[in-house]
Parts: C-alpha cells; sequence; structure tokens
C-alpha cells in the first residue's frame, strides 16, 4: 500500500467517524434551537449567508481562520510531545501585550514593514517567555503544565485588564487603548478585510510545523516523548530541553496570533483580546487527534461558524455564544465517537 | 479439600496458554506446578483462584463443580492465591491491608481482625507492626501478611506463585516450614508454582509439570533433578561454562566511599573496582539499594555522597546523556514503561537511538539497520512492526540491539526478566560477547541462580551495607540467598 | 466592635467558602476513586446556572439544588463512562466538557443576568449560634454552609474510617488489589464521579441560590479550576482540603481589605491575579520536592502538612486480565 492508500484509507476510517458526530452535534443544536422557540432552517440559511454569502464575509472566514491556524500548529507540537499547553491563550493575550508596547507609541500613518516585524518579533517573544514559564514550572517545579498553565491565563487576563483599563487607557472610560495609527498595522487588501502578510505568516508556520513532525529528528523525538517520555529519555531523548523547546515555539506561534489579533483584527488592545482562538486551537487539536494533515480543513470549518454566528446575533436575536456549544460539542462527539470506534474494533480482535 | 481440574482451555489471540489440562489436588499434600516460563501455570492458577474465567473445562471442588467471577467467590469457597509480588496497597498500613476484603459492615471490626491477627502472628512465630505501612515492609513480610489473611478468611486451598523469588534464605525457611504445617496438621492443599527445582525438592510431595499448556508428567517426590529437567525441556541443558575473568587488568569503573539512598535504607560507604570484561552481578532483597546504586551509575540517580569515576574520570552527578556519551548504557527491566516506546516501529527506534546526524530522520537507513539487527539477534518482527506487538523476548532483544557497540560499561536491570530459559540463554550469550570484547558489566536480578552463574565478583547488599564475593563458584544459591537475607557464611 | 468586624469577616469566609470546599472535597472523593473529573469549572457554572432558572421558575430551591446536583454528576459520569467504556483520556474529555459546559452556561443563561434569585437560606441554629466566638462566625450561616460542614467531617470519616472508604482508597491505589479482594472496580469509580460529581453540583448551587444569589458567569469562571489545585494542595484529604478552600477565600478578602483600608493600594484586577499566583506558588511548594530540603529537624513538620501524592492509579483504566 502506498502512502497516499494509506493515507485515503485512514481519512475514510476518520470519516466514519466524524459523520455521525457531526449528525449527533446538529440533531442537538436543531434541539435547543426548537426549544428557544426558533427556526432552525431559518437559522442554518442565516448561518451560511452570514459566513460565505459574499467576499468580505469568506475573506472575514479565512482571516479568523489564521489566528487559530497558528495557534493550532504550536499545539501540534506540544501534543506531539505529550504536553497539554493549555495556557496557550495566555500566550495569545500577552503577544498582544508585547506588540502592543510598540503599536502604541507609533505614529506614522502608512504600513511600515520595519515595525511590522519587530511588533511581531516581540509579540513571538512575549509568547514564548509566557509559555517558558509554565514549562519550568513543569521540569523545575513538577508542577502539572495543565494547572501551571490555567493560572498563567487568568493572571495575563488581569494583566490584561490593568494595562487597559490603567496606564494604557484611552481617554474615556471603556478599558481599551486607543486605536493604532495605521503605520503599526498589518496591511490590508483593497476594501476587504485580508491581509496577505497575515496569511503567509500563518501558511509558512503550519507548513514549518508539518514538515518538522513529518520529516525531522526532531519531531520524532518529540513523538517519541509524547508516547513514553521515560523510554525516550532512556534511549537519548533530551526531554528537558524538548519540554522547554516545544513549549517556547508554541508559544512564538501563539504570540503571532496574538499580534494578528491586536495589528489587524481589533486595530487596538482591548480586553479579551485572545478572542478564544487558543482554545479554539486545543479543540481542533484534539479533534484532528495530533495528526497534521487534518488541521487547516478542521481549522476553515471552525472559523466559518463564529464568522456565521455573529450573523443570528443581528437579525434573529440568538446569542451567538451557539456557535462556541457547536464547536465543543462537535470535538466532545468526534471524542465519544473516536472512543467507540476503538472500542468496537478492539473487541473484533 | 481435594480440587479436580476438568478438561481446562485458555487462549489469548493465537496462543494456547492452557491446552486441555486435567489434575487432582488432595488435601494434605504439597504440590509443585512446574514448568519453564510461558509453560502457562501462571494462567492455569489464575484460572483456578478465580482471576480469570477459562475458556472450556471444569473446576471441581470436593466433587462439586463450581465458577467464580471474582478471586473473592474462589475465597469464598476456600481458594486463595498468593502472588509472586504481593497483592496488597503500598500506602496502606499492615492492619488495613489484614481488613480490606473482609465482609462486614460499614464500620470494620478493627478489635476482632486485631485479635484474629495476633493470633495468626503467633501461630506462625511472624513478627510484623500492625501499624506499619505496607510499602516499609519486604517482600517476605508481605507475603506472610497475605498467608495469614487468606488462612483467617477460610483458605483450604493455598496456592503460592514464585514465593522464593526475592525473599532471603531465612525468610524462605521459614515460609516452608509454616507450608508444611499447615498441610501436615490442617489438612491444607498446598499448591507451589515455581521453576525452581531446588525449591519443590526442598517442599513438594508431588511435582506437576507443564510444557507449552499441557501436563507433560507427574511423579512422586522424591525424583532426580535430572528427571525434573527432562520432563521440563524435554532434553537435558549443557551447564554453561566458562572461565571466569582474574578481576586484573584496567580499571573501568570505580566506586569510591558512595552513599545512595534505596527505597527502604540507606546503602553507605560503598567501595568497588571493576575491570574492563567483568561482570558484576548485585544481589539483595528487593528494595536493598542495588538498584539505586546501578542507576546511579548510569547517571539516573544522584549519590548523597562519594564518588563514581570511569577511566579514572570523575561522572558523579553528571547528567544522564553525559554518561552514555562516554560509553555507560543502561538496559532498564521495564522493557514497555521504559525501555522502548509503545506505538513507535522498529525502524522508529532505530532513527531514534542512532547517533545524531544532521536535521532529517534518515529513513532509508534506519530500516536497513533494523533490517540487519533484526536478523543478527533473530527477531521475530519486521522493521515496519509497531514494538507492542512484539513478544516480551522479541523486545528485549531490540533492547540490547539498540544499545550501542563498543561500551565501557553496561548497566543492567533484570535482563532475563518474564523470559524463556531459551531466551534468557541467547540473551547472556549475546551480553557475554561484549564482556569479551571488554565491556564491563553490572547487573541487578532476583534470581540468585543467574547471578552465581553469570557473575565474576557478586556484590551482596544487606543492610544498607555491601560485601563482596570473589568466587562465586564456591558458593550455593542456597548460601547467598543467606548472605542477602543478613546471615554469614 | 473591631472583634465584631472580624468574627463577620471570618463568617463571610466561611459562607463563601462553602462552595470551594464542596466542590473540592466532591472532586476528592472522585479522584481517591482513580478519576479526573478535570470538568470542574464548566460543569460548576452550568450546575449553578440550572440549579438558578430551576430554582426561579419553580421558586423553590429545594428543586433548584436537585437539578444542580443532577447536572453535576451527569457531567461526571460523562468523564467516567467516557474512560471505563471507551478507554478516553479522562483529561481529554474533562477539558472539552469544561468548555463545552462554560459555553452551554454562557448560551443558556444569557437571558437570565441581571435577574433577582431567590432570598438565599439564611438560617441560625438556635442554641449554638449563641456560643460565644465562634456561634456568630459558624452557626449564623445558611443551609449550603452548614453543608459544607457535614460534608467535610462525612468525607473525613468515610474515607478513612469506614470499611466502603478503605475500598475506595484501594481502587484509587490499586486496582488490581481491588479487585482480588471482591471490590468491583469500576462500579466504585462510577459512583463516586457521581458523588463528587453530585457535590460540585451542590457547590453550584451554593454559588447562585446563596452567595450571589443572582446568574452570573464571570463570578463563577476560576472557581472550578481552584478548587482541583486545592486538591492537590490538600493533598487528597479531606481536611486539609478544607483547610485548603478556606485559606484561598481568607487571602483574597483579606487581600481586599488591605486594599479597601487604604494599606496597599494595588490595582483590583492585579489584585484578582493573587490567587492565582497563590495558586502556583503552593503547587511548587508541594509537588517540587523543595521540601525534602529543608532541615531534617522541619521535615516531618512539613510532610505531614505539605506533602501531597495523588492516588496511584489515578487517570488509568482498570482492565481484567484475559476478558474483553
Amino acid at each position: 500500500m502506498t502512502p497516499l492508500q494509506n493515507g485515503l484509507r485512514r481519512m475514510g476510517g476518520a470519516g466514519a467517524v466524524l459523520i455521525p458526530a457531526l449528525v449527533l452535534v446538529l440533531v442537538f443544536i436543531v434541539a435547543v434551537l426548537l426549544a428557544l422557540g426558533k427556526d432552525p432552517a431559518l437559522a442554518a440559511q442565516k448561518f451560511i449567508d452570514g459566513a460565505l454569502g459574499n467576499d468580505s464575509r469568506r475573506a472575514d472566514v479565512v482571516m479568523t481562520a489564521l489566528p487559530i491556524l497558528l495557534c493550532a500548529s504550536g499545539l501540534l507540537l506540544t501534543y506531539t510531545a505529550g504536553l497539554w499547553n493549555i495556557g496557550v491563550e495566555g500566550q495569545v493575550t500577552i503577544g498582544a501585550v508585547f506588540a502592543t508596547f510598540i503599536a502604541r507609541t507609533v505614529t506614522l500613518n502608512q504600513t511600515s514593514i520595519p515595525i511590522l516585524l519587530i511588533e511581531i518579533g516581540l509579540a513571538a517573544l512575549g509568547g514564548a517567555l509566557w509559555a517558558l514559564l509554565t514549562a519550568i514550572l513543569k521540569t523545575r517545579g513538577k508542577v502539572n503544565e495543565i494547572f501551571g498553565g490555567v493560572a498563567l491565563n487568568f493572571i495575563s487576563q488581569n494583566i490584561l485588564i490593568y494595562l487597559v483599563s490603567g496606564p494604557w487607557q484611552a481617554p474615556g472610560n471603556s478599558p481599551t487603548t486607543a486605536p493604532f495609527a495605521e503605520g503599526a498595522l498589518f496591511p490590508r487588501i483593497g476594501g476587504l478585510r485580508l491581509s496577505p502578510l497575515a496569511i503567509v505568516l500563518a501558511v509558512i508556520a503550519y507548513a514549518a510545523v508539518f514538515v518538522v513532525l513529518n520529516g525531522t529528528r526532531w519531531g520524532l523525538q518529540l513523538r517519541a516523548m509524547g508516547r513514553s517520555e521515560k523510554s525516550a529519555f532512556l534511549l537519548g531523548v533530551r526531554t528537558e530541553r524538548n519540554v522547554l523547546l516545544s513549549m517556547a515555539l508554541c508559544g512564538a506561534l501563539a504570540g503571532v496570533a496574538g499580534a494578528i489579533q491586536v495589528l489587524f483584527t481589533r486595530g487596538r488592545l482591548v480586553t479579551g483580546i485572545s478572542g478564544g482562538v487558543g482554545f479554539l486551537g486545543v479543540l481542533i487539536v484534539l479533534l484532528v487527534m495530533v495528526r497534521a494533515a487534518w488541521v487547516p480543513l478542521v481549522t476553515l470549518f471552525f472559523a466559518i461558524v463564529p464568522v456565521g454566528s455573529q450573523k443570528l446575533d443581528v437579525s434573529m436575536n440568538l446569542d451567538s455564544a451557539i456557535g462556541n456549544v457547536f464547536q465543543s460539542a462537535l470535538v466532545l462527539a468526534v471524542l465519544l465517537a473516536n472512543g467507540v470506534q476503538g472500542r468496537l474494533a478492539a473487541r473484533r480482535k | 479439600m481435594h480440587v479436580e481440574l476438568d478438561a481446562i482451555t485458555k487462549t489469548f489471540g493465537s496462543v494456547r496458554a492452557n491446552d486441555n489440562i486435567s489434575m487432582r489436588l488432595d488435601g494434605g499434600r504439597i504440590y509443585a506446578v512446574l514448568g519453564e516460563n510461558g509453560a502457562g501455570k501462571s494462567t492455569l492458577m489464575k484460572i483456578v483462584s478465580g482471576y480469570q474465567p477459562p475458556d472450556s473445562g471444569r473446576i471441581l471442588l470436593d466433587g462439586r463443580a463450581v465458577q467464580f467471577g471474582m478471586p473473592a467467590d474462589a475465597l469464598r469457597f476456600g481458594i486463595g492465591m498468593l502472588h509472586q509480588e504481593p497483592l496488597d496497597v503500598p500506602s496502606l498500613t499492615v492492619m488495613d491491608n489484614f481488613i480490606l476484603g473482609r465482609p462486614g459492615g460499614l464500620l470494620p471490626d478493627r478489635r476482632g481482625a486485631r485479635q484474629q491477627l495476633d493470633g495468626e502472628m503467633a501461630r506462625f512465630g511472624f513478627t510484623l507492626n500492625p501499624d506499619a505501612y505496607i510499602d516499609t515492609l519486604t517482600i517476605g513480610e508481605r507475603q506472610q501478611l497475605e498467608i495469614m489473611r487468606l488462612l483467617s478468611l477460610g483458605a483450604r486451598v493455598l496456592i503460592l506463585d514464585e514465593p522464593t523469588t526475592g525473599i532471603s534464605a531465612e525468610q524462605k525457611d521459614m515460609l516452608f516450614q509454616s507450608l508444611r504445617d499447615l498441610a501436615k496438621n490442617d489438612g491444607l492443599t498446598v499448591v507451589l508454582v515455581s521453576h525452581k527445582l531446588e525449591d519443590v525438592e526442598a517442599l513438594c510431595d508431588q511435582v506437576i509439570v507443564l510444557r507449552a499448556g499441557r501436563v507433560v508428567g507427574e511423579q512422586t517426590m522424591p525424583i532426580s533433578t535430572a528427571q525434573m529437567v527432562d520432563m521440563m525441556f524435554g532434553q537435558r541443558l549443557d551447564p554453561v561454562t566458562r572461565e571466569r575473568h582474574s578481576g586484573k587488568g584496567r580499571i573501568v569503573l570505580q566506586i569510591d566511599n558512595l552513599h545512595v539512598e534505596g527505597q527502604r535504607l540507606k546503602v553507605e560507604q560503598v567501595y568497588l573496582k571493576v575491570a574492563a570484561g567483568e561482570v558484576i552481578g548485585m544481589a539483595g532483597l528487593d528494595g536493598s539499594g542495588q538498584l539505586e546504586m546501578l542507576r546511579a551509575c548510569a547517571g539516573l540517580e544522584h549519590p548523597t555522597y562519594g564518588r563514581i569515576m570511569l577511566n579514572g574520570e570523575d561522572i558523579t552527578q553528571r547528567p544522564y546523556h553525559e554518561h552514555t556519551a562516554r560509553g555507560i548504557a543502561f538496559a532498564p527491566a521495564g522493557r514497555l514503561e521504559e525501555g522502548l516506546i509503545s506505538g513507535l516501529t522498529v525502524s522508529e527506534h532505530f532513527a531514534l537511538a542512532s547517533p545524531p546526524q544532521g536535521l532529517w530522520v534518515d529513513w532509508k537507513g534506519s530500516t536497513e539497520r533494523a533490517q540487519t539487527r533484526i536478523a543478527e539477534y533473530s527477531i521475530r518482527g519486521q522493521p515496519a512492526s509497531s514494538i507492542q506487538t512484539l513478544s516480551g523476548g522479541n523486545q528485549q532483544r531490540v533492547l540490547l540491539a539498540l544499545l550501542p557497540p563498543k561500551l565501557q560499561l553496561l548497566l543492567l536491570d533484570n535482563p532475563t526478566r518474564g523470559l524463556d530459559v531459551e531466551s534468557a540463554r541467547w540473551i547472556w550469550s549475546q551480553l557475554l560477547k561484549r564482556h569479551e570484547e571488554g565491556t564491563a558489566i553490572l547487573f541487578v536480578s532476583p534470581d540468585l541462580d543467574e547471578i552465581i552463574e553469570y557473575s565474576d565478583r557478586i556484590a551482596v547488599f544487606y543492610g544498607g551495607r555491601v560485601t563482596l564475593i570473589n568466587d562465586p563458584s564456591s558458593i550455593t544459591a542456597a548460601q547467598l540467598g543467606g548472605l542477602i537475607g543478613g546471615k554469614t557464611l | 466592635m473591631a472583634s465584631d468586624l472580624f468574627s463577620n469577616e471570618l463568617a463571610s469566609i466561611i459562607r463563601s467558602g462553602a462552595p470551594l470546599v464542596l466542590a473540592a472535597v466532591g472532586e476528592t472523593f472522585t479522584e481517591r476513586a482513580g478519576i479526573v473529573n478535570l470538568s470542574l469549572d464548566g460543569s460548576l457554572m452550568l450546575s449553578a446556572l440550572a440549579g438558578f432558572v430551576v430554582a426561579n421558575n419553580s421558586q423553590s430551591l429545594i428543586l433548584g439544588t436537585l437539578a444542580a446536583i443532577l447536572v453535576g454528576a451527569v457531567v461526571a459520569l460523562i468523564v467516567a463512562a467516557s474512560s471505563i467504556e471507551l478507554r478516553l483520556s479522562q483529561v481529554a474529555v474533562g477539558f472539552v466538557l469544561t468548555l463545552l459546559c462554560r459555553d452551554l452556561a454562557e448560551f443558556l443563561g444569557r437571558p437570565f443576568v441581571g435577574v433577582q434569585g431567590l432570598p438565599p437560606p439564611y438560617f441560625p441554629i438556635p442554641i449554638l449560634s449563641d456560643m460565644p466566638l465562634i456561634g456568630p462566625i459558624l452557626f449564623r450561616q445558611d443551609v449550603f454552609t452548614y453543608l459544607s460542614y457535614v460534608v467535610i467531617i462525612a468525607a473525613w470519616f468515610w474515607i478513612f474510617r469506614t470499611q466502603p472508604g478503605l475500598n475506595l482508597r484501594t481502587v484509587g491505589e490499586r486496582p488490581a488489589t481491588a479487585f482480588a479482594r471482591g471490590i468491583h472496580v469500576n462500579r466504585v469509580r462510577y459512583l463516586y464521579s457521581a458523588l463528587g460529581g453530585a457535590l460540585v453540583g451542590l457547590a453550584g448551587a451554593a454559588y447562585t441560590l446563596n452567595v450571589t444569589s443572582k446568574w452570573s458567569d464571570a463570578d463563577i469562571s476560576g472557581a472550578g479550576w481552584i478548587a482541583l489545585a486545592i486538591v492537590i494542595f490538600g493533598g487528597w484529604y479531606p481536611l486539609r482540603v478544607a483547610i485548603g478552600a478556606y485559606l484561598v477565600r481568607g487571602l483574597s478578602v483579606l487581600a481586599t481589605n488591605l486594599q479597601g483600608g487604604g494599606v496597599v493600594t494595588l490595582p483590583p484586577s492585579l489584585l484578582n491575579a493573587v490567587p492565582w499566583i497563590l495558586m502556583i506558588v503552593t503547587l511548587v511548594l508541594v509537588s517540587s520536592g523543595l521540601l525534602d530540603r529543608l532541615p531534617s529537624r522541619l521535615r516531618p513538620f512539613t510532610a505531614s502538612l505539605l506533602r501531597s501524592r495523588p492516588p496511584s492509579a489515578l487517570g488509568t483504566v482498570f482492565e481484567q486480565e484475559g476478558r474483553r
């Protein structure tokens, strides 16, 4: 069997899991809508129109997908190594904060690549440092990365609130900085909200991660660690160093995602700047079971959901949080379906 | 009580672990169920004591057919099993372990249980502190507790799985004496599962031999060792002969006044010089510090005091990867727990363990290397086989095949754990090749015969001190069992 | 006057600490059986919402509480079943459930933001509440707070003094031994997952029906994670877990008071980070082995107070040999 055939067969197997799970979740969502007295057919129509109805909306989907893709790419590294980097949300936030250090001082009114590079570099540095905190707590303090990450998420959130309601607050009462000057922002194409630079960054990051995991010795080492840290160590893998390195790289990519959020999506620093892209990345990596090839497709699908459900908010008075419910319910359903399939396969043997 | 097994069959996948086994065990007698590893004796005993249901066949107690859903059911019918590593809870006290699983209501009857425990202890002459935690006891003491517990719950049949591994000679004598009393005075049926002929000779009235899942012989003792070996293997094994190392020559490893902390005690003031090509066996009761000493030499454990020198260079407290770079290798006992990686293929293991060369994985090279080693080590498997699909013996071969060539020092924790005799001999033939190339070998094993057979010198760990035996051929396994339990020769 | 203020403060710590105590002791039960219910942060929120909505619609605190308990137990049972029946990672399922429950609570709870709840079930205990000093602190409270006392003591007694408690500890430490002694391992795991989840649900009810008496996801967000950390800090001992919960509440109140008294001037947002910094510091203390470097004179003291070792079989699946 060629690798391609093998891949197709595996994709078929995954489809057998994905489709029943998707149906199950759609039934669940329809039931919720009916219980709330909303017309599911109308909601579906509005949702699809809201996400894919015209060029500008399709551009929004792409731009929404980019930070998620960056986070998911980074998380592929840590999850392959068996590290539950729940702290990715905080790494996005700190990345955005670090980018803001420069962005709020810029007064230039036209796009400047050097400024952008410095901002992005700082954001990556901030995210990486924040991730290293969790990693060092794990390797040196023996604090599980889940708890270290969660705590640092909340701490970063509070730092953010402090900054935008304190020293960096724009005149007025709302917790936000002033909008940044054009020179600090990602350039965009004509009338569309589309930034080629952000697309390039995300695609390069994903491609690099894909190659690292599938072709390099380091990728093999991460896989070995993820399966058994003890054995990998005895076989010569420098596990502690790899924990630090994979966490830092994931943090850097999350930081860049934060830069896109602050320098493109929002154009200023506000509370909740991450917009949950980190956790979405975690959900995606769990859904694809840490198989890198599936990530872009699932990410695009996950980006359609928030864009489409915004339309529901406006036109049907339906809280857009239903999009989040849909996403996490889908991941749970896929996990469960995978479990069922695994048990059935084991029983057949 | 007499136990009859009628045509017991059990298969795991394609392996027939028990193939139509029938036997009759009478009260008041001590039986040995003898066979090499993989002969099916453990499976059979697990079926008799309710841990596993048979695929087919019947168990009859005093002529009545019974079925067990759980071990507790078997015990209710009077069948109790003592495992090689006693099934207790290390973090609980002796008393809690004694109470655990006893019938009773919401609140345990501590006072009643205590009286019963005291009674049992007085009867056998055991001295356990009821408030001590299990993880501070030796395996021998934990066995004593289990035996008392099973008897207090009415066991009339006592099955013991390899009970003499890892206990001292003194504890063994005590155990055997109690078993004789139980059979003679109380009419218990005692079944000793073992592959050790000397235990069978010392204790048993009747021996039943299993091979490849079938009963291949039953004899009343006494019979000669040679007869037993014939039944077990169908042929006689030639003893391995080789020349003992003189202990002279270049010193590879020098241990200087080393102190390490073991599970239960500290080992102090260890001095040892190992010459190139020398094989040192480290004997001791479980948890006496031999494993910590071994791991300290690998850089996996930090000694509290003292120095370890390799070829005259101080390597104490250096990290593990520096040890490997200097030509030291460590092979752990838990193959899939800390040696190999479940889910990775054989060639991925070779790719992982190969010396670093560039950024990319050399798939072609590592597959070729895997192919060569598979042939060299006669491993049953393919380069693309996932490691967990290989048998234990083949996994051990992979583990050895992964070790780099031309080592200075090879450290082995229980290198033949769970292997049948043939595989174990093969593994040792490979290890001895390395020793001929000048690699010094240190190994830990609970199997005293293995230690005596292959060591040039033996390091005995007892009571936090290490004593050296310079001529292993002058000592028997029984004497060594005495030494690790604190007796002097 | 000053002592009045002090005892009021203590009473409020005890009261606002009740949900944390209930959730953390509940999780202690679950983890003692070998199951990690990581979904706490979400299930706490969803059960709090369920309790609030049902209580408001039925005008019954009891029905509301029961609804919250039901939600908590069901979520915990999903985690247990995914592990026991489907062999899925408890952490993965727990984390996804955290997000799902949180999102559901946010979505379904939107219409209830700002709705006034029923009055809390305040109920001073006769005689006891008149005891000097401790009466006003401990016994002029509400039903949820009294339940938290009962739960702490009952949990300690159950786990360490009874036969089923001994069985529970065995299931979490060495399931193979439990099986050999006639204990149905998976049955025990389901049972204590449900019990632990029910206590988490009760904790949720204690928030919306008592501590805040209104629905707001922001008030509850993070509490579940803190409870999970407290279980580690408490070393899986109910009494130490309870002490941990009160310490966390006490330190937050102290920090707020210092702020209010003008002793320290930190912006409130940075103050809100304090519990999380504490969480990291305490986790480092109990897990890193730092304590083993203390002078040996101090060690027995720190060992009994701060040593923390998880149940050996935590997060693993028990498979009986030779069966499918």
